[in-house]
């Protein structure tokens, strides 16, 4: 009789585990409550799931999936020869993201995987449709694959969970170099290992291991829960084996799920607005000094150039941190950005160099919020680079479209880049004012139009194939006023007097009308 | 009961609603010189209501004044004294350790359409047009689907594959990817116009639109003028979006 109402709480559980993974007490009662139910009701597996109608699921399909699955199922659509990864193949019945200790998903898991889609990859979250369509086109996928889905899913088992403790992820780290994690996905997790080049999926096409220190862009999910399933199941079709029996005892699983998480953030918090720090003395030119790690840097993500030819639908460069500071003389930009190994430039093999270049309007017009086209402008608005190449070093450029970019003579411009584990920091300095029309003189205060462009030149980015942003804005920050310790307290001080004045006035006013009786 | 009479608590009253309406009960939320004035109107309503007779007035000030003198309010006006300095403090000081933001980036959304564009050398006219493709009911499912394959190759990487401006690059730009589903993008636009913001990109946008930073290309460059009305089939066909006609 109940059941409805016990199925209805698992699935609010459900819910909320993906977002916290711990379980309490009273989710451990419920659980046991839709389990006893689930007897009555002869169901063994899948809570919550439902059955869907794989003919309904088809009219779906053709509407929804077939642009990048194809008509067949077979991952070949109009689209898919402009993505990577490329879109899957559901007739080989392989699928990334799976809870079960067999080889095929749940029908959860495929629910899952199409209502919030596979981060960093070009399916996006289907959450948007109705429940039961998309329990529908659960069905019809399936269908492509029907013998693979005959047996049973069954649950994979996790070992109990362990904390992120500190020796968790101690524990962690010596794992992930003992099961070898670091061969692909690096030693710090920038997916920069020794295996990269020679990865491949299952259908022969390149892969690039997940980059752990953007959780954000995991296939399956951020949480630890995730990560631990991740490991425990391994995913499916590409070089990622499952480690459940490969780590030393089965908790380091979470071992080394903690480490991993701690490795980035969740998700990035993106910048609307770069500010440049205000500083007395120098400014190192060393990108690893310990000046740079104190100010808080800004988070630029970064889309493939997909206007002019030739067009990056998969840019390698996703994301750039900027600092920046100023002084009396100099203005200095600091850049953070994962690129697996830095290009030994040899144009014959499809190899150039890699590079990043900060664009600016080459001048502030007063009152005008106008600026060049942001693609490097055009040929009545020029833009003023100030840029990076390796082996290069940094440079000063004008340009006037994405495919003429001319030096800029005279350049005094210098920089210091360094890489190290699948990452560049680079720090370019530069005068505040400028000497020329070409070069744009900064201003303090100002909100200054600045876009970024970045190439990974070792897979083949150089010139208009490149990842770049539209404007944002600058901002070269006032020297450190007192104003905020000054102001409130004189206001506080201003009301004070004011209040006492007036009470003082009416109290008087009171007296006098009181003689006046009198 | 006594509280509710006394005119100083009603105005205050009055103030309270109008500002817990105005500042949670509007979706989405107006901006703050919207609410300052419609704050402003709603206290001189009150001032104008309470000061319409000489006993209401003297009802409403009676409160204020006995708390300025009266010797057994003391310890209030002492609070008050300390209170009240330091609220305006506190606010003093939020407003000068604020950071700057980024200026807003303002902008006509729909800009007027030319009245004719050239379209690879060949004029095509933008005002009373018409989709010529409307014209051949039975080809209407072969275009929407050569229209789909359109924008799966082109269109989704921004305005993503539902149609509501969150393809994979949308995050990346402001202003973001028009969300075809919304009601304010192409359902109060006519065909016309979408093929003249489609066939010349962020770059085509008039003076009067400035300063643009739209990131969409001129897709004259890549599709045909047919790829273009189909596409534009499309996104009417899957929104489930109707496209507005041009007046008589």
């Amino acid at each position: 009789m109940n059941t409805p109402q016990m199925l209805g709480g698992e699935k609010r559980r459900l819910r909320r585990t993906s977002g916290t993974p711990q379980g309490g007490a009273p989710s451990q009662r419920r659980r046991w409550g839709v389990f006893i139910g689930l007897l009555a009701l002869g169901v063994t597996s899948d809570v919550g799931a439902e059955q869907g109608d794989a003919s309904a699921g088809k009219a779906v399909y053709e509407r929804r999936c077939m642009g990048c699955h194809g008509q067949n199922g077979d991952g070949k659509g109009p689209a898919a020869d402009r993505l990577d990864p490329r879109p899957r193949d559901f007739t080989s019945g392989i699928y990334k993201i799976r809870t079960t200790s067999t080889k095929t998903p749940s029908d959860r898991d495929l629910f899952t995987v199409i209502s919030n889609g596979m981060p960093g990859t070009s399916m996006p979250a289907w959450s948007v449709l109705p429940g039961k369509d998309r329990w529908n086109l659960v069905a019809y996928v399936k269908s492509f694959a029907a013998d693979k889905f005959k047996e049973p899913a069954k649950k994979q088992e996790l070992p109990k969970e362990v904390g992120a403790s500190a020796e968790s992820l101690k524990r962690g780290k010596e794992m992930f170099e003992a099961i070898e994690c670091n061969k692909c996905h690096g030693t710090e997790g920038r997916a920069d290992g020794p295996s990269v080049p020679e990865l491949k999926d299952d259908w022969g096409n390149h892969i690039k291991p997940a980059n752990l220190t953007k959780r954000w862009l995991f296939r399956g999910g951020a949480s630890r829960e995730d990560i631990a399933m991740r490991l425990a199941t391994g995913i499916d079709g590409t070089p990622m084996p499952s480690f459940i029996d490969s780590v030393e005892k089965p908790e380091d699983i979470w071992h080394v799920a903690n480490y991993v998480a701690s490795l980035g953030p969740e998700t990035p918090t993106f910048a609307t607005l770069v500010t440049v720090t205000a500083v007395q003395g120098t400014i190192p030119d060393d990108p690893d000094a310990d000046f740079w790690k104190k100010i808080p840097p800004s988070a630029i993500p970064l889309m493939g150039q997909v206007i002019v030819d030739p067009r990056d639908f998969n840019p390698s460069i996703d994301l750039v941190l900027v600092r920046g500071a100023w002084n009396d003389k100099e203005i200095v930009f600091h850049l953070t950005w994962d690129d697996p190994e830095p290009s030994a430039p040899d144009p014959a093999k499809g190899v150039f160099a890699d590079a990043v270049s900060l664009q600016f309007p080459p001048k502030l017009e007063a009152g005008s919020a106008e600026r060049p086209y942001f693609l490097m402008g055009d040929g009545s608005n020029p833009v003023y680079l100030l840029g990076w190449e390796s082996g290069k070093g940094v440079y000063e450029a004008t340009a006037t479209g994405p495919d003429k970019v001319r030096a800029i003579a005279g350049s005094e411009a210098t920089g210091n880049a360094v890489f190290k584990n699948g990452q560049y920091r680079l720090v370019m300095r530069r005068a505040l004012a400028s000497r020329d029309a070409a070069r744009l003189t900064f201003e303090p205060a100002r909100f200054t139009p600045v876009a970024f462009h970045a190439s990974d030149g070792g897979v083949g980015e150089t010139g208009p194939k490149m990842s770049l942003t539209s404007w944002y804005y600058l901002r070269l920050e006032e020297p450190q006023s007192s104003r905020k310790f000054v102001v409130p307290p004189l206001v506080t001080l201003v009301t004070v007097v004011a209040m006492v004045l007036v009470v003082r006035a009416a109290s008087r006013r009171t007296a006098n009308n009181e003689t006046r009786r009198v | 009961m006594n509280l509710l009479r006394s005119r100083f608590f009603q105005a205050v009253l009055v103030l309270v609603i109008a500002f817990v309406l105005l500042r949670f009960g509007i979706r989405p939320p107006a901006p703050w010189s919207v609410f300052t004035l419609y704050m402003a109107i709603v206290l001189l309503a009150v001032l104008v209501y309470i000061s319409s007779d000489s006993d209401s007035w003297r009802a409403f000030k009676r409160p204020i004044w006995s708390t300025l003198v009266d010797p057994d309010k003391r310890v209030l006006r002492g609070a008050l004294i300390v209170l009240i300095p330091l609220l305006l403090g506190y606010y003093a000081y939020t407003q000068a350790a604020a950071r700057p933001q980024a200026p807003p980036e303002l902008r006509a959304v729909h800009p007027a359409p030319p009245a004719s564009i050239q379209f690879r050398g060949k004029e095509i006219n933008i005002q009373g047009v018409e989709n010529p493709l409307r014209k051949d009911p039975a080809g209407y499912k072969a275009s929407v689907a050569a229209g789909y394959e359109t924008y799966i190759r082109n269109c989704v990487y921004c305005h993503g594959d539902n149609l509501d401006g969150h393809g994979h690059f949308a995050y990346g730009f402001n202003p973001p990817p028009a969300n075809f589903e919304d009601p304010g993008t192409i359902a109060m636009l006519q065909e016309a116009y979408l093929f003249w913001r489609i066939a010349k990109g962020g770059p085509g946008l008039p003076r009067e639109s400035t300063p643009w930073n739209s990131v969409m290309p001129a897709w004259e460059d890549r599709l045909t003028e047919d790829q273009i009305w189909q596409v534009i089939m499309y996104v009417y066909d899957a929104t489930g979006q109707k496209p507005r006609r041009w007046e008589q």
